[in-house]
């Protein structure tokens, strides 16, 4: 692997074929998920896309309600992206235990 | 072995066992499912590379990252995002560490913004907006 390689993965992150478009990004839109006693149906996953990351916070930006607040990310302190982080990953770690007790889940 | 079956069950402390057959799905399995969607944020993969990204516990988000050197010797690199009450700490091999800030700290938070939505909905079933069942939510647009 050259330097230039290992310089890349290093920097993941930093996204080094594209910029991010919005600087902003919609932080209070995250509803709190109902668990449903519904069974998570893994052979209806539907197909993902190669569209950019980008690209998808773009479209996002773009459906944004007139109700929820966005912060500059440009401007986000450490504190607010630790509150961020631990509110995404909380609600993520809280979707999976869920799935884990579906008896009928499909592997 | 692969890298998630070995973190995760260094974090769980329980191994994994394929093809048993059992009524419930595992932390690996789920992870694995979300590594697919995770790998898929940053772009192309370079050729001969295998990439994960993962969210494995309440307080760290892992990168991984193996391809082959000019040798045919195998390499890694391996970068844990952790949570911290101070900000988030990138960790890396070698124990080197420090907080990102700046547009990497932006680019992780969209990443990591996208690899919950796209969990939720294409291996969870829900909405990431309104935390309801996708199918939930298709029957309350059909009654309006």
């Amino acid at each position: 692997m050259s330097p230039n390689q290992q310089s890349e993965v290093s920097n993941s992150f930093n996204f080094p074929e594209a910029r991010p478009t919005p600087q902003s990004i919609e932080i209070t839109g995250l509803a709190q998920p109902e668990i449903s006693p519904s069974p998570v149906d893994f052979e209806d996953l539907s197909s993902t896309n190669n569209t950019s990351p980008l690209d998808s916070v773009s479209h996002e930006a773009k459906d944004r309600s007139p109700d929820t607040q966005t912060v500059s990310l440009e401007s986000l302190t450490p504190e607010q992206a630790v509150s961020l982080f631990s509110g995404l990953t909380a609600r993520l770690l809280m979707v999976r235990e869920q799935a884990k007790r579906q008896p009928s889940i499909k592997r | 072995m692969n890298f998630l079956n070995k973190i995760v069950e260094l974090i769980t402390g329980s191994s994994f066992s394929f093809g048993k057959k059992t009524a419930v799905i595992t932390d690996r399995q789920l992870i694995e499912r979300e590594s697919q969607i995770g790998r898929e944020l940053f772009g192309p993969i370079p050729a001969g590379h295998s990439r994960d990204f993962f969210c494995l516990d309440e307080r760290t988000w892992v990168w991984h990252e193996e391809w082959r050197d000019e040798n045919n010797k195998p390499v890694s690199s391996t970068i844990r995002y952790e949570i911290q009450p101070n900000g988030v700490l990138k960790v890396l091999p070698g124990r080197v560490y420090h907080y990102i800030e700046g547009e990497e700290l932006s680019n992780l938070l969209i990443a990591v913004r996208l690899y919950y939505d796209r969990s939720l909905r294409e291996i969870y079933g829900y909405n990431p907006s309104t935390g309801l069942p996708i199918s939930q939510t298709a029957e309350a647009a059909a009654t309006i």
